[in-house]
């Protein structure tokens, strides 16, 4: 079914055209090949609408969340059991989170695989990068917020890994302001700072999406090619983000309801390794445990620098993946090294015993 | 000039950043031995002892633990010695309960400072009877050696039973001394080391088998000891994580099929 463009819908409706007079929505009247309009290439949208799914679930939190060490742990466990649909919101919240960062990855994958950074894409790959980091810089931040003896260990890593830094970790070190507990540091960046920056960079990716329209399929190497697939108009794509959207909206609801989010009693001291993070960050539990935390800080940005790299490495006007295998297996070497990283950090084992227990 | 775009792959200086990815990639199973071979910490995913929290303690320092002043469900039994420790705390003191058969000695440490400097209570018999000394440890370690100290304030209170072979004592400790500075809510370093078969006498060091490494926990009010339970024995669903990590691996194996290996079949 071809959708209605909007503006077919302009020109027969009085009232759309009232609307499309103020906000300019005929801008979204565009064509896109009709590859677009498959699931790979939706991907960056389907998690555009989880952010919104984020954004309005993290509003409902804030508004009984106490961001104060000596409280925060039990507002939470409030939120799950005194709140109405607390516990629902916070769950959905939860999964929502885990679901963008599949999404993004595979996006980042889906983008990587079909060369959609090569000229004049270059600038936009380079803005995706950044909202990856900001993606799970949110991510680590959330898992922060909660206060059990899982935050409170990311916590205490996080402060190591500031003082490892140096000047640069200021940010991050309970250092730039010891009156201030780094939870409120953590909460403010999380719900103000990250928001921002994200808010500024997904809205360049998008300008720069609609200005350069969808890459060809790896495959469609001439010109010719590309001009020969059919187009279908955007408002098709923006319906099929949603249609994947609500689906997935509905397994994150039941994965809501059957595993709620997990929340530890209050955190104590004196212990480590006593829990672990979500699997998003698994991989860098694991280099902890190999070789030392110290080795977190290149685990994580020599991956982002080589991302970052990619256009600038990969200069050919190759497409087609068999045909970029030095770059491909490089590539896929990383990400094998992080599913198996993420199981070797599932399969540990904090390994303490209580009496009794 | 060469045109770097039409032959991508000819500039070695790419080789900079393809080397640390691969060595990334190869990291685990290059620093494994690695990470074998460093030293552990002596205290690290050790068995902590957890002592609850009573307003009015229903402890008696009398030498004699009878039912109801110390909960079963957190006594602890040495595997060498089978003796058993268990803890109680109120407002201002922690009690420790020790019993069992034929033993000699009983050192038990703990440190609120690091896990260098130990406050030590010996318990030892001395011939006829039991008698207890306070020391301090400055190294702590498998061979420990204990230097007596007067004044430490640690003991409050100390009795101790025998009957058939069987020794029973009850000590009362301060919170606050002048080696360590106890609260709920924390993991102390602490050890516990214990003798049957040495001279009587107090003893001047501990090493080898005769030690345990531990932790000490002081419940807070609000704290039950299953949630301390899964507190210590990490509280991470896998499930979720293997779910998540299962749909990305779909993914990620559904793009390489429908961009590399289906597009190879057409």
């Amino acid at each position: 079914m071809t959708a209605e463009s909007v503006k077919t819908r302009v020109s027969q409706s009085r009232f759309w055209r009232f609307i499309d007079e103020r906000l300019g929505l005929d801008a979204l009247d565009y064509d896109l090949p009709k590859h677009g309009n498959t699931l790979p290439y939706m991907l960056g949208g389907i998690t555009f609408f989880a952010f919104v799914i984020l954004i309005l679930t993290g509003i409902f939190l804030t508004f009984f969340y106490d961001p104060n060490p000596a409280t925060a742990n039990e507002s939470v466990r409030k939120i799950m059991t005194d709140v109405p649909l607390g516990s629902f919101v916070r769950s959905i919240h939860y999964w929502t989170a885990q679901a963008v960062v599949i999404s993004v990855f595979l996006h980042l994958l889906r983008v990587f695989i079909t060369a959609s950074y090569k000229r004049p894409r270059e600038l936009n790959w380079v803005i995706g990068v950044l909202l990856f980091a900001v993606t799970v810089t949110f991510f680590f931040t959330g898992t922060i917020l909660k206060w059990d003896q899982e935050s409170f260990q990311g916590a205490i890593e996080n402060e190591e890994i500031s003082h490892f830094l140096g000047p640069a970790g200021l940010p991050l070190s309970p250092d730039l302001a010891p009156s201030v507990p780094i939870l409120a540091r953590m909460y403010s960046l999380h719900i103000a700072v990250l928001p921002l920056v994200f808010g500024a960079i997904v809205l360049g990716h998008l300008f720069y999406v609609h200005h350069f329209n969808i890459s060809p399929l790896p495959w469609r190497r001439k010109a010719k090619d590309e001009k020969e697939e059919p187009r279908e108009p955007f408002m098709n794509h923006l319906k099929g983000i949603m249609k994947y959207g609500f689906v997935g909206f509905v397994i994150l609801a039941i994965l809501a309801v059957a595993f709620p989010a997990p929340l530890g009693p209050a955190p104590m001291t004196g212990i480590n390794d006593a829990t672990f993070p979500l699997w998003p960050l698994l991989p860098l539990t694991a280099v902890d445990d190999l070789i030392g935390l110290w080795w977190i800080i290149p685990a994580t940005i020599v991956p982002v620098l080589f991302l970052l790299a990619v256009p600038f490495i990969d200069r050919s006007e190759e497409l087609d993946p068999r045909r970029r295998r030095a770059i491909v297996i490089i590539f896929m070497i990383g990400v094998a090294a992080f599913i198996v990283l993420t199981l070797f950090g599932i399969s540990l084992s904090p390994g303490r015993t209580l009496v009794g227990g | 000039m060469t045109d770097r775009r039409a032959d991508p792959h000819s500039a070695c200086w790419k080789w900079l950043l393809v080397v640390p990815m691969i060595l990334m990639a190869l990291s685990p199973a290059l620093c494994a031995t690695v990470s074998a071979q460093s030293e552990e910490d002596l205290f690290s995913g050790v068995t902590t002892l957890v002592a609850p929290y009573s307003k009015n303690s229903p402890v008696s320092v009398d030498g004699v633990i009878t039912g109801g002043e110390f909960d079963s469900n957190v006594t602890w039994t040495t595997p060498d010695t089978d003796i058993s420790i268990s803890l109680l705390h109120d407002n201002d003191s922690l009690y420790v309960g020790i019993s069992g058969a034929s033993w000699s000695w009983v050192a038990f440490g703990i440190s609120s400072d690091s896990a260098t400097t130990m406050g030590f209570v010996l318990i030892a018999n001395i011939g006829t009877v039991f008698e207890v000394e306070e020391g301090l440890v400055t190294n702590v370690s498998d061979n420990m050696v204990f230097q007596p100290v007067t004044g430490q304030g640690a003991v409050r209170e100390f009795e101790y039973s025998s009957s058939g072979g069987n020794t029973t004592a009850e000590l009362q400790l301060a919170l606050v001394t002048s080696v360590w500075s106890l609260e709920p809510g924390v993991v102390y370093p602490t050890v516990v080391a214990t003798n049957r078969t040495a001279p009587t006498g107090i003893p001047t060091g501990v090493s080898g088998d005769q030690v345990h490494f531990m932790g000490s926990y002081l419940l807070r009010q609000g704290d039950s000891v299953k949630n301390v339970n899964e507190l210590l024995n990490g509280n991470i669903n896998p499930i979720p994580s293997l779910i998540a990590v299962g749909i990305l691996s779909i993914g990620i194996v559904a793009i390489f099929i429908e961009f590399v290996v289906r597009r190879q079949k057409q």
